[in-house]
């Protein structure tokens, strides 16, 4: 079972990932298309890091939301790369990339509609089985939303959830991010999210040099605000793995390292026990969690 | 706006040369927002160009490169799920476009050449073939000869390939070049080998697997008007080890054993 905190492998980082990990380190998360189809210094980075650690799949092209088809030859690749790391389960975002052929490379917002959950739902539904390895979406960061809502983003998330089986990766920073830019509470969001289907955590910094809009960035230090937006989200989910995003402007290694202690530190004090009413929230939200593991 | 053309003109606005502000305005609330959805998707399409086309975005000038990167995104925008793979899509636009772009943007001779290159480069560090150890033996000039999969043969009308990184050339003179790159198999790293015609022959004809290696150097040597002698025998045995050596020839193919 995956635990503790996680850092992506981003070429920047590799050579201190290995060299120099971080003790708390317990696994590491990698982009599947930076790493399919390629030969070289990446794949021998993540050779060398699959050797120690548990290694987790998170996609940026599948484009879930979309309505191209899904590739079946990335799909084949990505089921092929998802075995050879034997990754827990494959993660990718509710948003599109691909529209009329063109692979956006960027997050693109979904309207937050019954249309578009059942839409997401059923793709998810035909990746997993393509895979075979279960699969879990993540809230994006949007900086628009498309239209007039019909449903908030917690609403969204469950309906893609409850109808396709598939798990949740939350990104709290993206709760927040979307709490200061759409004006919303971040902790509601967060309590309104499926929480018992989460199976992963994401957290990273954003730019604040607009006022305006928040961008997620991943080049920034993790704020105050999101690690407590991460304690608070723990306490009501229970330990789960968390991932550090950082995937530009990076900082001295000592600073990165130091992230990842105190981002270990806050999952071991958020998921402490602490009173029995806490408590048994906390082993309702596990359990469920455990059925739904062992169901597959 | 329905599900299915938000998407397709959402991509329309984020690519396009120069959409009007009502494109921004259909999408709904905060079209400065969506705005921003356009810098974010063109800056990494462009930032991921001109990583793989350094010297050549220094060769053509930083804003005349950038506007060439626009008429790419707008006109033959990517299909790849790879980001690695723009720079390739880029060149195939560059090339097919390559006279109007010439006219338009007033590049230098070279530009071509230089795409190419710096292309072959970034395509020999990412190549991911592999050829597997239990079909190659040891060289045998009576079997079919096997290149590591991670090379490039590349022809050039200029020595873009002995241009440094800044780009810039006044003097560049055209002079026909044949060169073999091939990643280092222990350092990853891409090298370069100027080759001789008979070389560049020869290890065009092995690529294509279809000779024994003494055919090959036949057919090389007849092709570039090269007498085969003690002195050609000698060289080419000094090359075929260096080859080797360098990781560049495997070896020779083994037949399938027939049950």
């Amino acid at each position: 079972m995956l635990r503790g905190v996680g850092l992506g492998l981003r070429w920047a980082l590799a050579e201190n990932i290995i060299e120099r990990p971080p003790p708390e380190l317990a696994f590491i998360e990698v982009a599947p298309e930076n790493y399919m189809r390629r030969g070289g210094l990446f794949p021998a980075s993540l050779s060398a890091c699959a050797d120690r650690w548990p290694i987790v799949t998170h996609g940026l092209t599948m484009s879930l939301g979309g309505v191209d088809p899904i590739s079946p030859e990335y799909l084949a690749t990505l089921a092929s790369f998802a075995r050879r790391v034997q990754t827990p389960w494959h993660s990718d975002h509710l948003c599109f990339t691909v529209a009329g052929g063109t692979v956006t490379h960027e997050l693109l917002p979904l309207p937050f509609t019954a249309e578009a959950a059942e839409h997401v739902a059923v793709r998810v539904m035909r990746a997993q089985d393509a895979l075979g390895v279960p699969m879990a979406v993540e809230n994006i960061s949007y900086y628009a939303h498309p239209g007039a809502p019909e449903m908030d983003e917690a609403d969204f998330a469950t309906a893609v959830v409850a109808r396709s089986g598939c798990s949740l990766l939350l990104d709290v920073n993206n709760v927040y991010v979307n709490a200061k830019n759409h004006g919303f509470d971040a902790r509601a969001m967060i309590a309104k999210m499926p929480l018992d289907r989460v199976v992963q955590i994401h957290v990273a910094g954003h730019d604040t040099s607009d006022p305006t809009l928040i961008l997620d960035t991943h080049a920034e230090a993790v704020r105050d605000e999101v690690y407590d937006l991460l304690a608070f989200t723990l306490r009501k989910t229970g330990t789960l793995p968390v991932l550090l995003e950082r995937d530009d402007n990076f900082p001295p290694w000592e600073e990165l390292c130091a992230e990842v202690a105190k981002l270990d530190a806050i999952v071991r004090e958020s998921t402490a026990p602490r009173d029995a009413s806490e408590n048994e929230w906390l082993s309702a939200s596990a359990l469920a969690r455990q059925t739904r593991d062992g169901a597959r | 706006m329905s599900f299915l053309s938000y998407q397709a003109e959402l991509r329309d606005a984020l690519l396009a040369s120069d959409p009007p502000d009502a494109a921004f305005a259909a999408f709904g609330a905060h079209p400065e927002r969506w705005k921003v959805y356009r810098r974010m998707v063109r800056s990494r399409f462009a930032d991921s160009i001109e990583h793989g086309f350094e010297r050549l975005r220094a060769a053509v000038g930083a804003d005349r490169f950038r506007e060439i990167v626009w008429r790419f995104l707008a006109e033959a925008p990517p299909h790849s799920h790879y980001l690695r793979d723009v720079p390739g899509e880029f060149l195939r636009f560059f090339e097919k476009n390559c006279a109007a772009l010439t006219r338009a943007y007033v590049l230098p001779a070279h530009a071509l050449d230089l795409a190419r290159y710096e292309w072959a480069e970034l395509e020999t560090a990412y190549s991911f073939e592999e050829t597997s150890a239990v079909d190659v033996g040891p060289l045998d000039m009576h079997r079919t000869a096997v290149l590591s999969p991670a090379h490039r043969l590349i022809d050039l009308a200029y020595p873009v390939h002995r241009m440094g990184t800044a780009g810039h050339d006044e003097t560049m003179q055209a002079a026909p070049f044949s060169l073999c790159l091939y990643r280092d198999a222990k350092t990853h790293e891409v090298a370069v080998l100027e080759l001789t015609p008979v070389t560049a022959a020869m290890l065009s004809f092995v690529e294509l697997r279809t000779s024994t290696l003494t055919e090959v150097v036949r057919s090389a040597a007849e092709a570039v008007g090269v007498t085969v002698d003690v002195a050609f025998v000698e060289a080419l045995s000094t090359l075929l080890a260096d080859l080797i050596d360098r990781g560049v020839l495997l070896g020779s193919l083994v037949p399938k054993e027939t049950s």
